[in-house]
């Protein structure tokens, strides 16, 4: 008979990686940051519930009945105190853009582009990101918060103004509103009091001073010399990754040879945050492998691959780059194509 | 609600143990081990009043195992052949090579049971599964475990053999 529980305590006992809880702390918190800056995938995350805020937007907007039908859907029943309560009575602000809505304390705030659910779950929450307006869930979502695909040109119908910011309508069935001037749309469930967190919205305190850097310049050069990236034609690269660690390891999966003729850039503070280029007369393209192709410029095509973005280019003598990169978001992931595309085509 | 930490400590050897077993690479097992407890951490309010948070742990913690494995895949063919890894020495090689050999049913409930310690009903909860089908799911796969190391040279599972 085997003894599976005595086999699974030594292998537990060997324990293969130390754990450490305050690296997984910060990269948590490097992750959530960058989402701030990036202002793309997601947005900046205020959790705590604050009743100053709460006083705050009362002032402003003057008082309002707090009563809500229908919060969410298990809102009510996630709550064992005897005397029902006003899910208004603590409130947390939620951030996208430059815009502010007020929600109860206790909606769980998700990250549509990590979450493992895609943003569909059962309790009361406000999904966050590019494609949050474009998920279905079995069971809606109570706020749904994403960038705008488009711009408005004020086409939409029953434009109302509230504390200073145009919003627009943009359909009953499902509710959804827009502010156009800020890019920002809003996706409200069945049963969720839409007046209600309409009339908390307000611009963002404290905006952000300037709009946030994509990626810093930086020269790149492939040691075989098919592809130069020099100082006339830089790359826009995400924040925080390190071209000292160049050749290295870094975050490529451990027991793959890099090679001779490539580059890696890892972020030391998340190494699953990662981009490296590899050049030379490599037998493999990314084929089919390569999905949304977003652009062809100077011969590189590029999209997205399993957990990240890749890209190809052939020179002329038939060597190819690719490019494979991961952990950042979309915006990095265009700064980066977009500005390889050019400095292909000055080379 | 439970300190994230207390919970950190308490599954962070089990977590990277069951993804161990499943993989077989330690490391690419620790580097999805850390996912995991990233996203849990950046939404610990959520996680921690789930019914079986370790249940969510290891599904999340496989499920960037698998991305891992396949990026892992894509890398190896864009750039040379990746060299065999070399890692430490595992406790059983033999028994959980042939757990890795399971069909993956019965290959998640062993490991969700023995490493991850979850009850029948979490790891039903984690699998999607009913209770009973847990059950029977645990037999088969001691029934072919058995039957696996039977087939393996003597040396190799006398350890775990009672």
């Amino acid at each position: 008979m085997i003894d599976l529980e005595h086999a699974a305590a030594e292998l537990i006992a060997a324990g293969t990686a130390e754990p450490d809880v305050a690296a997984v702390r910060g990269r948590a918190d490097r992750r959530r940051r960058r989402r701030r800056v990036a202002g793309g995938l997601a947005a900046a995350l205020l959790l705590a519930a604050s009743g100053a805020a709460a006083a705050q937007f009362a002032a402003d907007d003057g008082a309002r009945e707090a009563v809500v039908t229908g919060t969410a859907p298990d809102a009510a029943t996630t709550t064992t105190d005897p005397e029902p309560r006003d899910p208004w009575a603590a409130s947390q602000p939620v951030d996208l853009g430059g815009l502010r809505v007020l929600v109860p304390a206790d909606w769980s705030i998700i990250d549509a582009a990590t979450d493992p659910g895609g943003g569909c779950g059962d309790a009361a929450s406000v999904v966050l990101g590019d494609q949050a307006q474009d998920v279905f869930c079995p069971q809606p979502t109570a706020l749904r918060m994403g960038f705008l695909q488009e711009p408005l040109h004020g086409g939409g119908e029953d434009p109302q103004t509230r504390n200073g910011i145009e919003l627009v309508r943009l359909s009953e069935d499902p509710v959804i509103w827009a502010a156009p001037e800020l890019g920002v749309r809003l996706t409200f469930g069945p049963g969720v009091d839409t007046e209600q967190l309409l009339g908390t919205i307000q611009r963002t305190p404290g905006q952000p001073d300037a709009e946030p850097e994509i990626g810093a310049p930086r020269a790149i050069v492939l040691p075989c010399g098919t592809v130069v990236v020099d100082d006339r034609s830089v790359l826009l690269l995400p924040e925080g990754l390190d071209v000292e660690l160049a050749e290295g390891m870094g975050g490529w999966a451990p027991g793959t040879d890099l090679g001779p003729c490539a580059v890696n850039l890892t972020d030391p503070g998340d190494p699953a945050r990662h981009i490296t280029f590899a050049a030379g007369p490599l037998p493999y393209g990314l084929g089919e492998e390569l999905g949304g192709v977003a652009t062809r410029e100077a011969g590189l095509r590029w999209g997205t691959i399993e957990d990240g973005y890749g890209g190809e280019h052939q020179n002329a003598a038939g060597d190819t780059v690719h490019v494979l990169a991961y952990g950042i978001d979309e915006d990095e992931a265009a700064a980066l194509f977009t500005s390889l595309a050019t400095a292909l085509g000055a080379n | 609600m439970e300190r994230f930490e207390d919970w950190y400590h308490q599954h962070h050897p089990r977590l990277v143990a069951a993804l161990t077993a499943l993989s077989g690479d330690a490391d690419a097992a620790a580097d999805a081990a850390d996912e995991a407890f990233v996203r849990a951490y950046e939404r610990w309010k959520r996680v921690s009043a789930m019914a079986s948070p370790a249940g969510w742990l290891h599904t999340v913690g496989a499920n960037a195992l698998r991305r891992r494995m396949r990026r892992r895949a894509m890398e190896g063919r864009l750039l040379r052949p990746a060299a065999e890894a070399t890692h430490p020495t595992l406790p059983h090689p033999e028994l959980w090579a042939a757990v890795r050999a399971l069909p993956e049913r019965q290959r998640t409930a062993v490991v969700l049971r023995y490493l991850g310690d979850l009850p029948e009903a979490d790891i039903a909860e984690a699998m999607g599964i009913t209770r009973g089908t847990v059950s029977s799911t645990l037999a088969d796969a001691r029934r072919n475990l058995e039957a696996a190391l039977a087939e393996a040279p003597a040396d190799d599972h006398e350890e775990v053999a009672r």
